[in-house]
């Protein structure tokens, strides 16, 4: 769901591999060339919101007290994220985070197969995953906390929660869409359903379980910092709250572009990986 | 590579076969809370558990005594307050920024990083500057809203079938003019998708800053009552909650479809 795509790279050959004949020369030094250049712009932009951002702060149209301007927010970067405090809590953010999405995406995919294959259960289940999907799974921390307690159990749990239904949910569309003329050849040679999984099924729904992974990766992040805010206060979450009420908002937010940058870099390194499969698929 | 999805396939069956799943999803529905039921009256807990008919109770006593009525009334508001300002205006800064390519190119990057920062982290630091009040909460609402709205509105523009606007320019509708006439009709469906995600997150992002004040609202009813351990009385506006999720998921997926159809035909 990238909501702005890079224009795809030019082929250099035609596709019966004769060459191209070079593209005329654009003049380089041209202002117009200058303005569409992708880089120009998204540094202009860049360049817009920080000035306005800075100007709003820095005239105190708001109160002095909750004022991050940008150059205070950038200078001060380097300290928070040297400090003891934040690797510590980054380390442990990362640790719950990959803990709880590894078992999200382990049930996930089998829950998910399972139920696909199953009549019984994709009959019966069908409409409370759906449900529980859409259904604001947060507003359950508070109970979460109170049955299970404010440690690793209840936190694993609401990353758990999150990010499974996506990963669940793709995994049985992979398989409902795994093709019917394999599936049948595979039957008419009485091949086990364990093999029928191996070589049909699990191949089939790649694209889609990589599709859920990373839409689950997501959630998962969403989670992870959920369990961190309203559980025991632990990780980066933590320090979002510590950094709060001492009302030191150059490290709040420096705290929150990290979360940010995970949230890219989990979703672009799963992309990467979906590109690679999918012309793997195509190749096939 | 495959589209993403995000429920499972119920499609519309002949009426004997819809009649049959039903009767399953009764029979299933039925056994699931007989086991909730069953397995917690024989649980040995410390803590008083939920049950079906315990929290059934809870919300009849919390009807009766108004305290139900009150708190969804303020989470509703703080809803509707946040959330369709966000939508009109992610609607129209998404046209503009979807239809002008630089303005695309230029900020696209940077509104897609915002919609990927795992949004809880967002509302300490919106109830520090907003405070923990009706505006506070609004404010959070508002911003969730708008930024998924206004990324689906930029996809929807930019997937315009270039001959519409074609069509459009030979008979004179250009500029602002093909914003609304052509690019908005086009860019619907993708736009209510925009609103689909947003509610899940708006929902989540009001009932989560609830907490924290524990004050108003539905979350701070979940929030209080598990505080004192009275979970069938917690569990009662986590149910509305889900039931609003679930409601809102289905009618809007449902519209969708139909804006969907519409397209196809056209």
């Amino acid at each position: 769901m990238t909501a702005w795509t890079n224009a795809p790279a030019e082929p250099a050959q035609k596709a019966d591999g004769e060459p191209r004949p070079p593209a005329p020369r654009r003049p380089v030094a041209s202002v117009r060339g200058f303005l569409n250049n992708k880089w120009v712009l998204r540094g202009g932009a860049a360049v817009f919101v920080l000035a306005v951002w800075q100007y709003f702060l820095s005239e105190g149209r708001v109160d002095p007290t909750f004022a991050a301007p940008p150059t205070k927010v950038i200078a001060s970067i380097p300290e928070v994220v040297t400090s003891e405090l934040y690797l510590g809590a980054l380390f442990s953010t990362l640790k719950l985070f990959f803990v709880g999405y590894a078992i999200a995406a382990v049930l996930g995919i089998v829950i998910g197969l399972l139920v696909a294959r199953v009549k019984v259960l994709d009959l019966a289940l069908t409409p409370y995953i759906n449900g529980l999907y859409a259904a604001p799974l947060p507003a359950l921390v508070p109970i979460i906390t109170a049955i299970l307690g404010y440690f690793l159990a209840a936190k694993l749990l609401i990353v758990v929660l999150l990010g499974i239904f996506p990963i669940l949910i793709n995994a049985h569309q992979g398989a409902k869409d795994a093709d019917r003329t394999l599936l049948e050849v595979a039957r008419s040679f009485k091949a086990s359903e364990l093999r029928t999984w191996g070589d049909v099924i699990i191949p089939g729904a790649l694209p889609y379980l990589l599709v859920g992974l990373r839409l689950g990766a997501a959630r998962a992040l969403i989670g992870t910092v959920v369990a961190e805010l309203y559980t025991s206060p632990e990780g980066l979450g933590y320090l979002i709250l510590r950094y709060g009420s001492s009302f030191n908002m150059d490290a709040m937010l420096v705290v929150v572009l990290t979360l940010t940058t995970m949230g890219l870099l989990l979703s672009g390194g799963i992309l990467l990986l979906d590109r690679r499969f999918a012309k793997w698929k195509v190749a096939d | 590579m495959a589209a993403a999805v995000d429920s499972l396939p119920v499609r519309k069956a002949a009426p004997r076969v819809r009649l049959r799943k039903f009767l399953i999803w009764l029979a299933t529905f039925g056994a699931l809370l007989a086991i909730w039921q069953l397995y917690v009256n024989r649980a040995d807990s410390i803590l008083d558990l939920p049950t079906p008919l315990s929290t059934v109770k809870a919300a009849y006593e919390m009807t009766v005594d108004g305290e139900l009525g009150e708190a969804l009334a303020s989470s509703f508001a703080v809803l509707a307050a946040g959330a369709i300002p966000a939508i009109i205006v992610g609607v129209l800064m998404g046209l503009v920024i979807g239809s002008v390519r630089q303005l695309d190119v230029a900020f696209g990057p940077y509104i897609f990083a915002f919609f990927a920062t795992p949004f809880p982290a967002l509302i300490p630091l919106f109830l520090l500057i907003f405070g923990v009040g009706f505006v506070g909460k609004v404010a959070i609402v508002f911003t969730l809203v708008w930024i998924a709205v206004l990324l689906q509105t930029i996809a929807g523009v930019k997937a315009v079938d270039p001959r519409y606007l074609e069509v459009g320019r030979s008979l004179g509708s250009t500029g602002i003019r093909a914003m609304f006439e052509i690019r908005l009709p086009a860019a619907l469906s993708f736009i209510v998708a925009g609103v689909r995600i947003a509610v899940g997150r708006a929902l989540v992002g009001g009932v989560i800053a609830e907490f924290d004040t524990a004050l108003t609202g539905l979350g701070a009813l979940i929030f209080r009552h598990s505080q004192r351990f009275r979970l069938s009385e917690a569990l009662v506006p986590a149910v509305i909650l889900a039931i609003t999720g679930i409601v809102l998921t289905m009618l809007l997926r449902r519209l969708e479809g139909r804006l969907e159809v519409w397209k196809q035909t056209d």
